[in-house]
């Protein structure tokens, strides 16, 4: 038996589920399996489907009437219960945490009372799951956070955090996939090109993914940083 | 040297200039706000004007009209916000689709009726397309805003233009009642919430952007919070301190905050050109 799932109409074109409100890596695999289904059955009605961490919003070409919202609940009532894991891939992303590429690095060990070696250690040990996208165009809401770790904002935010910069806030740690201004802490940098706007899709990694942070050095870093394909670097692991 | 397009050259760049379609489609599980026209119904009847298709991409200016040159013959329809029209300094009527000559200068005189005004082009603007759109957005299109000096590539069109629709307003209606849908977290407000959400009258306040618009007026302070969830274009988020915010085209596509309604998609329009100084109400529908 699976929970109870919320079917509202959004708006006039979308339809939004909602799981019970919490952060499990069992909802955002049932989310997977939903859009799955009502990806494969309507592909042709749908101009768009996005998720939270407990909600699934389906936007359609046309407008929703309650019939096909009834018809929506009784297909996706209808599934069986999901056992393994929706084709997620693990994917190893490079990091340097280096002081020239993570500029808030010693001043978040010294708040969280931890040696630099030691933040990298909490951070770069974890296997991430990518629980939805957001934020920014390509950023990455990222379950796995060691506690250890969790930091309020900065008072002051950054005006330009700097592309492919790797940070912690709140309770969560991301990439920023294109400049922005950010109060998250800096801790690090990735060589590689998470997201690219000149490809139709322009993540490789999707939504139930895992991701698993590899430290690298500041001459890899600037090795890696020479490559033309910089896509490449992204490596999946088992 | 020949070249397919013809070219504008930004000579005044206007305030938050920028080319606009219907929008960046498919791209919300990636985070991708879906942009495009902040005043869709006055864009497409721009678009309407000129023969183009709905969705072509057109130019968007916001308060202050950019000045632009035209280094080749074409037709353009100025909708949304008022303006007087000048073409090489000569006032020019605004009957619908307007013929320019090569090298004209146009420039625009706001009358302070609306916010986003709209200069649609024959055949539309060729800016590159980059995930299937032409509107502009920081991150994801190499420009965000026009710039002094920039030159937008169009497809020239010399030939006599017969349009058949004539423009009865360019100007958008003036509304006071902005009609809404029940949102996915309507049932947070207490029945005496709800009821004064229809009742209260709201205004627009100076914050405003293509991302949203939060209105003046205080609703009721609150402490509910959602787990982060897909919002959209016109989705109405109550934010702890009772402020009200009205998402527009650029907003990011998740947030925390309640979803309490959701405005239709010409309350969206509506909205995006409404004056400060306008009381509106709410009209679940």
């Amino acid at each position: 038996m699976h929970t109870k799932l919320k079917y509202q109409i959004y708006g006039s074109q979308a339809i939004l589920i909602t799981w019970e409100s919490r952060i499990d890596h069992t909802i955002l695999n049932d989310i997977l399996l939903v859009k799955e289904i009502i990806l494969t059955q309507h592909s042709d009605e749908i101009q768009d489907c996005t998720n939270g961490y407990n909600s699934l919003l389906i936007v359609y070409k046309r407008e929703v009437s309650n019939q096909q919202l009834t018809s929506l609940a009784h297909l996706c009532n209808s599934r069986k219960q999901n056992k393994k894991s929706m084709g997620s891939i693990t994917w190893e992303i490079p990091v340097c945490y280096h002081i020239s590429m993570g500029m808030d690095l010693n001043e978040f060990a010294n708040l969280k009372d931890l040696k630099t070696a030691q933040v990298i250690e909490m951070h770069s040990a974890p296997v991430y799951t990518v629980y939805c996208k957001g934020f920014l165009p390509g950023f990455m809401y990222l379950g796995g956070l060691n506690e250890r770790l969790y930091c309020d904002r900065k008072a002051v935010p950054l005006l330009q955090v700097p592309k492919n910069s790797v940070a912690i806030g709140g309770k969560q740690t991301g990439i920023y996939p294109i400049q922005s201004p950010g109060g998250w802490h800096i801790i690090g940098k990735t060589p590689v090109n998470l997201f690219d706007m000149s490809k139709k899709e322009p993540s490789k990694i999707k939504t139930g993914d895992r991701i698993k942070f590899k430290v690298i050095s500041l001459t890899t870093y600037i090795e890696m940083d020479l490559l033309t394909d910089k896509t490449k670097l992204i490596k999946k692991i088992d | 040297m020949t070249d397919l397009y013809g070219y504008i050259q930004v000579m005044q760049p206007g305030l938050s200039t920028s080319i606009q379609d219907n929008g960046r489609l498919g791209y919300l599980s990636e985070g991708i706000p879906i942009t495009g026209y902040m005043d869709r119904l006055s864009a497409e009847k721009a678009n309407l004007l000129v023969g183009n298709t709905t969705g072509e991409a057109l130019i968007e200016w916001a308060v202050l009209p950019p000045k632009l040159k035209f280094l080749a013959p074409t037709h353009i329809a100025c909708t949304g916000a008022a303006v007087a029209i000048f073409i090489n300094a000569t006032k020019v009527a605004n009957g619908g689709c307007i013929y320019i000559p090569a090298n004209a200068i146009l420039s625009l005189k706001p009358m302070q009726q609306g916010i986003y005004g709209y200069i649609a082009i024959k055949g539309g603007v060729q800016t590159p397309k980059i995930l299937a759109s032409r509107s502009w957005f920081a991150g994801i299109t190499s420009e965000a805003v026009f710039k002094k000096g920039m030159q937008i590539p169009y497809v020239p069109s010399d030939q006599k233009y017969e349009h058949h629709c004539k423009l009865t307003s360019a100007v958008p209606n003036k509304v006071s009642i902005l009609e809404v849908y029940i949102g996915p977290e309507y049932d947070l407000l207490t029945k005496e919430q709800q009821a004064k959400l229809i009742s209260q009258k709201f205004s627009v306040s100076p914050l405003r952007d293509r991302m949203g618009i939060q209105l003046s007026q205080t609703f009721e302070a609150h402490e509910r919070s959602i787990l982060s969830s897909p919002t959209l274009p016109g989705t109405l988020q109550w934010i702890p301190s009772g402020k009200l915010i009205v998402l527009m085209r650029n907003a990011q596509t998740i947030g925390g905050y309640p979803r309490i309604v959701q405005l239709t998609e010409k309350s969206i329009s509506a909205i995006a050109q409404m004056p400060h100084d306008v009381l509106f109400n709410f009209k679940v529908v």
